[in-house]
């Protein structure tokens, strides 16, 4: 009995002390720590009657809906993003000009175009033309355009990334017997992925701010509603300024979330000699 | 085992490769030596269909395997290859690096292709560097992973191109023990190398190339102790013995 009791603590303090050792668990630790931090200054801001009743009023929306749906924005523009980017980026290193120059072509188009008036075009363009009579699809639409912005901007770190890969290593892996698709699966994947993290954490942080231009068309993101709500407190700087203090702290605590997330990612796929510095 | 048949190479207007034949025969070492950009590198490529050849052919045990039915990944399985810049995969560690080839083209269980892998680096002295990443080793000890990884696959055959010129001078006795080693227990190697003494120790036979020709060949004495084309004098007269 007594014996069995020990055990399971012996094996408990073995999971427990992995997950200490594990080097992923001191960042994730300090995530938690600084994100905590903030609710918590929030919250003793509000318990102190810093925040008074009506500035907290003038906060509920955009700590629920406003931040729901810019993490929903920002999360489908980054998934639609590296899709585009990753398929563009492939395009671009093949040799069949057929394939490289029609994505070469898109990548200097978007480039050239400043998302806020992509996402405008967007919006009426797209539903006037497929005939849609649905008043949210010009928003999917737009949130789908950033996504495709994005994915330029992806495209080129894909490119960069294919082409770090010596081509020495597909000829190893060909003379090992190895198909062009194995070759690919086995060996250039995995690494252009290590390569091409850092830059894409990179990426998705200038992604999530750029969901902010989606309160143009009225979608109800924070920015949406930090301008909304600021509008009913004309007259009190302190209700306005409190109001975009809490907004921008929820921009910084999601771009901090997501690009951490990724370090996290590099950091447990760290391979001696491949990928770049630890920021 | 292995012959090639008249074999001719292009890049653009460039003759890389002028109609080279030869035969090697089970168990034989043949080195070949010459200048840079004889054509040598091109050469071991076409022979295990890296690089396709324009003209000729080349056989296996009699297959011809530059005929469009043989699938090149099936010739490259038989025939091996070392590079001159070891070319190990980064992201994986030694061992699996002996066994990529293994699980994926042989589809040989984790379990066992580990085994195979671990008495593979085991007998060519890296043991102790199993998990160890390309970037954690030497060249010598890259190269060594390279040959164990080129012999997980039980080819018929290995190519070496140019094994040990990437080395630093202390690595390069590391290398040649595990080839020569691997000579005596009677692989057939083809060896593209500067290491004279090497190919005088262990070599059946030696090739010397120019301008994508063959100009002399024979036993290792004829071709470098007592060369007879002017070309392969001038040549082992500027090198180091």
């Amino acid at each position: 009995m007594d014996g069995r009791l020990r055990n399971r603590a012996r094996r408990l303090g073995h999971v427990g002390g992995a997950i200490l050792a594990h080097p992923l668990f001191n960042q994730v630790l300090l995530v938690a720590y600084v994100v905590a931090g903030i609710f918590l200054v929030i919250a003793l801001a509000r318990l102190t009657g810093l925040i008074g009743d009506r500035l907290w009023l003038l906060l509920q929306a955009p700590l629920t809906i406003g931040a729901g749906n810019t993490i929903v924005f920002s999360v489908s523009v980054i998934v639609v993003g590296v899709f585009i980017g990753f398929c563009l980026g492939w395009a671009r290193v093949s040799r069949h000009p057929l394939v490289s120059w029609p994505a070469t072509v898109y990548v200097d188009l978007m480039r050239g175009v400043p998302p806020l008036v992509l996402i405008i075009l967007t919006y009426f363009l797209v539903p006037m033309l497929l005939q849609l009579d649905d008043p949210n699809a010009g928003l999917t639409f737009a949130v789908v355009a950033i996504g495709m912005h994005s994915g330029a901007y992806q495209a080129e770190i894909f490119r960069a990334g294919f082409q770090s890969i010596p081509r020495t290593q597909v000829e190893a892996a060909e003379a090992l017997g190895l198909t062009r698709g194995q070759s690919m699966r086995h060996v250039i994947l995995p690494q252009t992925f290590r390569v091409t993290l850092p830059a894409l954490g990179n990426e998705f942080a200038t992604v999530v701010k750029d969901t902010s231009l989606l309160a143009a068309l009225s979608a109800q993101d924070l920015t949406y509603w930090g301008r909304n709500n600021a509008q009913s407190a004309i007259g009190h700087l302190d209700w306005i300024l409190g109001i975009w203090i809490v907004i921008a702290l929820l921009y910084f605590v999601l771009t901090y979330v997501i690009t951490h997330a990724v370090g996290a990612i590099e950091e447990s796929y760290r391979v001696p000699g491949l990928g770049t510095v630890n920021l | 085992m292995i012959r090639v048949d008249g074999i001719h190479k292009w890049f653009g207007a460039l003759h890389v490769l002028r109609g080279i034949s030869f035969e090697v025969a089970k168990g034989d070492v043949l080195v070949v030596v010459g200048p840079s950009g004889s054509g040598k590198s091109t050469l071991l490529r076409c022979i295990n269909l890296l690089i396709p050849p324009d003209k000729g052919d080349v056989f296996l045990e009699g297959v011809r395997v530059t005929s469009p039915e043989i699938r090149p990944e099936w010739v490259r399985q038989q025939v091996a290859m070392v590079f001159q810049q070891f070319n190990l995969f980064a992201h994986l560690t030694a061992i699996n690096n002996v066994t990529l080839g293994l699980r994926k083209v042989m589809n040989m269980p984790e379990k066992e292709a580990r085994k195979k892998g671990t008495a593979l680096l085991a007998s060519v002295g890296l043991g102790h560097k199993m998990d160890a990443y390309p970037a954690e080793l030497s060249g010598g000890q890259q190269q060594r992973v390279a040959i164990a990884r080129a012999l997980a696959m039980d080819p018929k055959a290995v190519l070496f191109d140019e094994p040990t010129s990437a080395l630093d001078p202390e690595y390069i006795k590391e290398v040649l023990d595990v080839m020569t080693r691997l000579a005596r227990d009677g692989m057939t190697m083809i060896v593209v190398t500067h290491e004279i003494s090497f190919a005088k120790n262990v070599a059946s036979r030696v090739l010397f190339m120019d301008e994508g020709a063959v100009l002399e060949q024979g036993t290792p004495d004829q071709v470098l102790g007592s060369p007879q084309h002017e070309r392969t004098k001038t040549f082992m007269s500027k090198i180091l013995v």
